[in-house]
Parts: C-alpha cells; structure tokens; sequence
C-alpha cells in the first residue's frame, strides 16, 4: 500500500510541469483576444510529440501504455496550467477511435485513431443541456453546449451510457455563445438523428467515469493554483504595515484552501486506483472525487478573489481565468448534482 | 499509487479478523464511571492475553512492534468490528505512554509502560489551566523543588477522567524566571497524592468526565519528571508527533460509521409532510456531501499513512485531518437532528442517540486545540504564513 505517486510517475508529473511553464505561461493568456485558443494546431501537435494524448493508452492501439494513475497525475498539470478541456477530449477521442476501428469502418477509424494521437486532430466538447433529451449513441440526438468548435474536426459527447465521436461537419447549425472563460469559444446547437462517427458503450470502456476523474484532476490543478497565488500574495502584499497572511480572516482562509486541496488530492489518488483496477467501489469513488471536485475548486478559486482584493477583481491578473474555467469544468461528465445523487444511491462502500 | 497488501499482510488480516470476532465483547460499554472504568480495563486486559495491546510499541515494554502497515490493517479490523472504543484508557495509550516511550529513562519506562498495556491504570492529562487553555505556555501552575521533591500549587481544569485515573501526566512551572516556554516541567503524578482536591464539571451533553483539580502543596519526587527539569515544552510538544499516521484511523472509521448509520435512519424517518427523510432533495444533498467528504477522509488517511512511510517525519495531515474530521462530525450530527424532526428534542430511545451525539459533538472543535488554533497551525507551520 503506497498512495503516493512512484519515482516513474513524479517525474511524468516534474517534466509536465516543466514544460507547461515553460511552454505556456499563463500571462500569455491575458494577452489573447476574447475566444481565442490557448493552443493552435501546432501547440498540439507539440503536446502529441510529448506522448500526453495516448499516456494511458494500450499500446497495441498506439499509446504509450501507461494507465490511468498517470493520465490522472498528468491532467492535474494541465488543470494548473489551465489548457483546454480539447485535450482530455482528445484522450478519451482516442479510445472511442480505437476501438471503433476493431469494429464497422475499422481502416477510416484506424487513421482517426491516428491523427488524434499524433495531434493532427482536434476534438470539442460537447455537453448535454439537458440528460433527459440527449441520446447518445451510434445514432446522437439531443441539445449540447460546445466549447473549443473553432477549428475542430469532431465533437465528443458522452453520458453515463457511452461516449461518441461527431464528426463536425455534420453538425448544420452552431449558435455562437460568448463564453464566461475567454480563453474558450463555445456554441450551442441542436442535434437531430445525426449519425456518429464512432460511439463506444460504457460496458466496453467507461469513458464517462473516465472522462470524470480527469475532469476532477483538472479541477485539483485549479485548486491547488489558486492556493499557491493565494498563499504567494498573502506573504507578499502588505496592509496596516505587515503583510496580509498575517491576519487571522486571511490565514484562515488559505489554511482551508489547503486542506480542501489535500482531501482532493488524496481522493483523486484514491480513486483513480479503484477504477483502474476495476473495483466495486471504483465508480462511487469516481462520484466522490468529481462531486468533491467542483465544489472545492470553485470555492478555493472564488476565495483566491477575495485574498487579492481589487486586483483579484482585474483581468490584470489571473485569477478570474481560474474562476471561469472552474465553472466551464463544473459542467463536464456530470456536474456536482448528478454525481452527489449517484454516490448517495449507491452501498456502503467496503 | 497503489492500495495493495502483500500475501502476508492479508494473512496477517486474517488472524486479526479471526481475533476479533471471538473476542470483541457483545454488550454495549457501561456509560461513564466506576462502570466504564471496569469495563475498559477489562477489555485492555483481554487484548494484552491475546497479544495485540500496545500493537505499535516496542516489545520489551509488552507492545507488539508490528510496522505501520500491520498498524493499519489492525486497526482498520478493529474499528469495523465494532470493537470498544479507547474511552478512559485514551491517555495512557496514545499520549502519556508514547511520551514515556519517547522521553522516558530506562526506570521509569520499566515502571509505567507495562501496566498500562496489562489493563492495570489509567491515566490523564494536567495541561489546561483556568488562564492557559490556547495558550498552554501562559500556565503558572507552581512548583517549587525542595530537595528530591516538588512540591505543587496551582490548579487545572478540563482533565478528563481526573477522578477516574491513576497517574496524571501534568505540566508544571518550575522556573518562573526564565523564556515562558523554557520554565516548564513533565512531570508524573499519582491522582491519590495528598493535597488533591477533585471536582467535577457537568458537560452540556450531561457527562462529568472533565474536571477542576487543585494543588496544596502536593509532594511528587523528581525522579517522576520525564525528560528533564524545565524542558516540559519540548517533551509536551513530542506528542503531537504521535498524532498522526494511523492515530486517525480509528476516528476516521467512526466518522464513516457514523454517516452510514444516518443515511440509514434517513431511509426509515419520515418528515413532517410524510415522505421520507431521504427524499428530500436538502437533505439528501447534506448526506451525499458529507458522505464524500468523508470518504475523502479515508483517502487522506492512507495518503498521509504512505507520506510517514516515504519521508519517516510528520507530514503537515495531522493538523488537517483533526480539523477537517471534527468539523464534518459536528455537521452530520446537526443533520440528524433535521432528520429527526419533532423528536429530535428526547433524549431518550425516541431520538437514539442523535441528540446526545449532537451535544457531544461541540468537544471535538475545542479539545485538543480548537479549529482555530489548528488553522492558526496549518496557516504558519504548513503554508508558511507569517505569524
Ligand atoms: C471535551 C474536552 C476535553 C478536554 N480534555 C482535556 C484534558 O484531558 N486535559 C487538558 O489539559 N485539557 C483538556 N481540554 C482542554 C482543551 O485543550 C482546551 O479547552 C482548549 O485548548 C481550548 O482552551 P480554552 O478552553 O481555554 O479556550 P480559549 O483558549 O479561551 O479559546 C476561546 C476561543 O478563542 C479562540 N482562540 C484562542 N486563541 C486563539 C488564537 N490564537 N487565534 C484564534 N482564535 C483563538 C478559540 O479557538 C476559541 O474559539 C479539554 C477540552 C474539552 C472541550
């Protein structure tokens, strides 16, 4: 029994974070116009090269063979860094692919599988307005908000019955929606019997509990930025001639930052290998950890605004991109809502 | 990342479980007192024939030495069997007997140690005083050394068990001179010394477990103090070392009893407008809430388990495990009695035990250092926050 991560997989974790600090600083993305992508085409193809989009893919379908723990590890870097939510939509479009491609259309979908790795594909998200009237399978109805369609090739829609590729052409429609994350286009549009390029059943990969827990590392890498320029300004700006960590209001705050991010942390770890190994507990566990998720990484990124008073307010620093992706995140792969009542009708866990 | 156990440790598991189920007491603990007292040494009394008390203390003083993974696996068995909780014998197990073992010499290890695995004291704590409860350093209790002896004067109060236990841990100030934090002493004292004078206090849950003790010039000998003359700071603060790794984890396991117990009586209770209680969306989003939150509990616990193992030094869980613990125990007991409806005002079988529990819940923030003091603790010590 160790939870934490091994000497291989923190050094995923050390050169991840390297890179996208390198790579992609987030003052740059105060200087994009509203909308604009934080990663062009060539951006992914660079992430590709990285290995990042088939990290946990089996390597007789082109990945690089490591499971799930280090997807997982890998998309809390990504969280911090706040790339887009196009890139675990190219993760779970490449298992979809995959696996299309040992059935129907095999040598169109084996090419797909193909550029999505390579990052010559890119792939939007859409999500369910409502679960009610959204069918997804072979054949997709249903009315779904999109995000990142600018230049993308298909859109991913998933729920707990499976996931499925669309592919964007065939989408008629988009109504343009100015999105709250500026760093995010997003659309609407309405789907009537359209036919999916692939689509894969929960039964044979769960893609939705999947596309949760990296929907919740993303969240824990908001978190835990926000606790860190939390923490960095309180020891920095100074009121009332000392700086503002040490006042009780501030302090006590962080300090609650940090315990939501170290119970996020350690749920993530947690479940992350429960459903890796298949457990009975593994989807509870997958409720718990995103429910916990949105709820802590939006009230450790709100709490961010506060510490940094009229500054936090700006878009002259980060920290309103942190809040805003928060609430696009909150969406994805069920929100908090859907995943408290799954884990509330489900047993005992051992 | 892994939560695997080795062909041996689950054979280890095994033994435990078997243990246990043969052994593990079918009546209920007596409430509080002379009853209670009899019971848990009883119960310490069984574990040490059966050879699992003292499961992470050194052999030559009766423990068990068994690594932090058997530790786990023990007390994982232990806490979902139902097994009796650590009640008065809480003191000697998990704060003055580890000091001991920590700070002790050779004489006074070979002293205390072993009765207190046989079943044979119990202890308690003399740190609080009417002017120093936050603020443990400010503590003026006086002693003053006269030959081989101190001799005492001053009061504590919130010791738990006073009138109960046998030999009290206490923190003493023998040199009123120096630093505040450097005139403090450790010291052993009987509880029937003369010059004690015991009272009790009524809790607001109705227990009179915490007490008022006086001191009129109680004679202890030094060769009682525990890590030598003025260095009771140190030795004190040694202890919340012991709180951490698996100490959590039978609380840990309480806390998952517990909100598993209430979603069950949310499934049977009906409101007010006759549905039942888990139908109601308010409700239901308070128990799956917590529900999560304290399966996160569990993950803390093995994370900061695994951290111990990898780093061999306290992690910064300590502080937020207590924290975060207590305050979702005060919450799910003040959902209860939303549950509960009209009835949630008996304290009788109408209610169970959800009102009491309620009551009782208000101790967990305060003792063993409030949750302000703890994010005082998290915020300085862990983030590095200025003071
Ligand atoms: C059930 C129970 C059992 C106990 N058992 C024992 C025992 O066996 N032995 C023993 O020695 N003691 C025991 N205690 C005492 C316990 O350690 C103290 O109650 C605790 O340390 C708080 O001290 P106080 O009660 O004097 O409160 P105070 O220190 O007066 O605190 C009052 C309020 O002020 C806040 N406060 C104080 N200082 C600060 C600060 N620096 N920053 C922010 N807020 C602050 C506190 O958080 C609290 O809300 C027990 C207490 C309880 C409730």
């Amino acid at each position: 029994m160790d939870l934490l991560p091994s000497q291989e997989q923190q050094q995923i974790v050390d050169a991840a974070r390297h890179f996208l600090e390198g790579e992609f600083p987030l003052a740059d993305a105060l200087q994009l116009a509203e909308g604009e992508s934080r990663i062009t085409r060539e951006h992914l193809t660079r992430i590709a090269e990285l290995g990042w989009i088939g990290i946990g893919l089996e390597e007789a379908w082109g990945g690089v063979g490591y499971g799930l723990c280090e997807e997982a590890l890998l998309f809390v870097e990504l969280g911090r860094a706040l790339l887009p939510p196009s890139i675990l939509c190219s993760v779970l479009g490449a298992r979809i692919a995959a696996a299309g491609s040992t059935r129907g259309d095999a040598a169109e979908m084996g090419r797909v599988t193909g550029t999505i790795l390579s990052g010559h594909c890119k792939i939007a998200a859409a999500v369910p307005r409502t679960s009610t009237s959204a069918s997804i399978g072979d054949v997709v109805s249903g009315e779904f908000m999109l995000y990142e369609a600018g230049d993308a090739d298909f859109a991913l829609m998933c729920n707990t019955g499976g996931a499925a590729l669309v592919s964007l052409s065939a989408l008629k429609s988009l109504t343009p929606v100015s999105c709250i994350d500026p760093t995010l286009s997003a659309a609407t549009f309405a789907a009537d019997a359209i036919e999916a390029s692939a689509f894969i059943a929960t039964a044979q990969d769960d893609l939705y509990h999947r596309g949760a827990l990296l929907c919740a590392a993303l969240l824990l890498g908001i978190a835990e930025a926000t606790l860190q320029r939390s923490v960095d300004y309180a020891k920095e700006r100074e009121q009332y001639g000392k700086p503002i960590g040490s006042f009780q209001a501030i302090k006590h705050y962080c300090a609650d930052m940090a315990i939501r991010c170290e119970s996020l942390r350690a749920m993530l770890y947690y479940a992350s290998v429960k459903l890796a190994q298949g457990d009975d507990s593994g989807r509870f566990d997958v409720h718990t950890c995103k429910a916990l998720a949105v709820n802590y990484a939006q009230l450790n990124a709100n709490t961010a605004v506060q510490i940094h008073g009229g500054m936090g307010y700006t878009q002259e620093m980060d920290i309103h991109l942190f809040v805003k992706r928060a609430q696009v995140l909150a969406g994805l792969f069920g929100g908090e809502r859907q995943h408290l009542r799954d884990l509330l009708a489900q047993p005992r866990p051992d | 990342m892994n939560l695997d156990f080795s062909p041996e440790q689950v054979e280890f598991r095994e033994r435990v479980r078997d243990w246990l189920h043969d052994n593990v007491p079918a009546e209920k603990r007596p409430p509080d007192g002379a009853e209670g007292r009899a019971f848990d040494l009883a119960w310490q009394q069984t574990l040490y024939r059966g050879g699992w008390a003292g499961i992470n203390w050194p052999k030559e003083y009766g423990g068990q030495g068994l690594d932090t993974f058997q530790q786990l696996i023990f007390l994982m068995e232990y806490s979902r069997c139902g097994a009796p909780g650590d009640h008065y014998r809480f003191n000697g197990l998990n704060l003055a007997g580890p000091t001991i073992i920590a700070c002790g010499d050779e004489a006074q290890k070979a002293t205390y140690l072993p009765p207190i695995l046989k079943g044979e004291v119990i202890w308690c704590q003399g740190f609080s005083e009417p002017g120093a409860g936050s603020d443990l350093a400010s503590l003026k209790t006086r002693a003053v050394i006269e030959g081989d002896e101190m001799i005492v004067t001053g009061s504590k109060i919130w010791t738990s068990w006073a009138r109960f236990a046998d030999w009290q841990q206490l923190l003493v100030r023998t040199d009123p001179d120096a630093p505040r934090h450097q005139g403090i002493t450790w010291v052993i004292n009987r509880m029937d010394n003369p010059g004690m004078d015991i009272r009790p206090i009524r809790d607001m849950a109705g227990g009179t477990d915490l007490h008022e003790v006086f001191y009129d010039q109680v004679r202890i000998p030094l060769q009682n103090v525990v890590g030598g003359l003025n260095n009771g700071w140190k030795v004190s603060m040694a202890q919340l070392s012991f709180e951490r790794g698996t100490a959590f984890m039978p609380s840990q396991i309480e806390t998952q009893n517990t909100i598993e117990a209430l979603i069950e009586l949310a499934k049977t209770r009906r409101l007010e407008d006759g549905r039942y209680a888990i139908e109601d969306d308010h409700i239901a989003y308070q128990l799956a809430t917590l529900r999560a939150e304290i399966r996160s509990l569990l993950a803390m616990t093995l994370l900061g388990i695994s951290r111990n193992e990898r780093l061999a030094m306290p992690g910064p869980e300590g502080s937020m495990l207590k924290l975060f613990q207590s305050e979702l125990y005060k919450r799910i007991t003040a959902l209860a009695l939303d549950i509960l409806g009209p009835d949630r005002t008996a304290l009788d079988e109408l209610a169970g035990r959800w009102p009491r529990a309620f009551l009782g819940s208000f101790a967990n923030t305060l003792g063993g250092g409030t949750s302000e003091v703890m994010r005082n603790i998290i915020g300085e010590r862990c983030l590095g926050l200025p003071r």
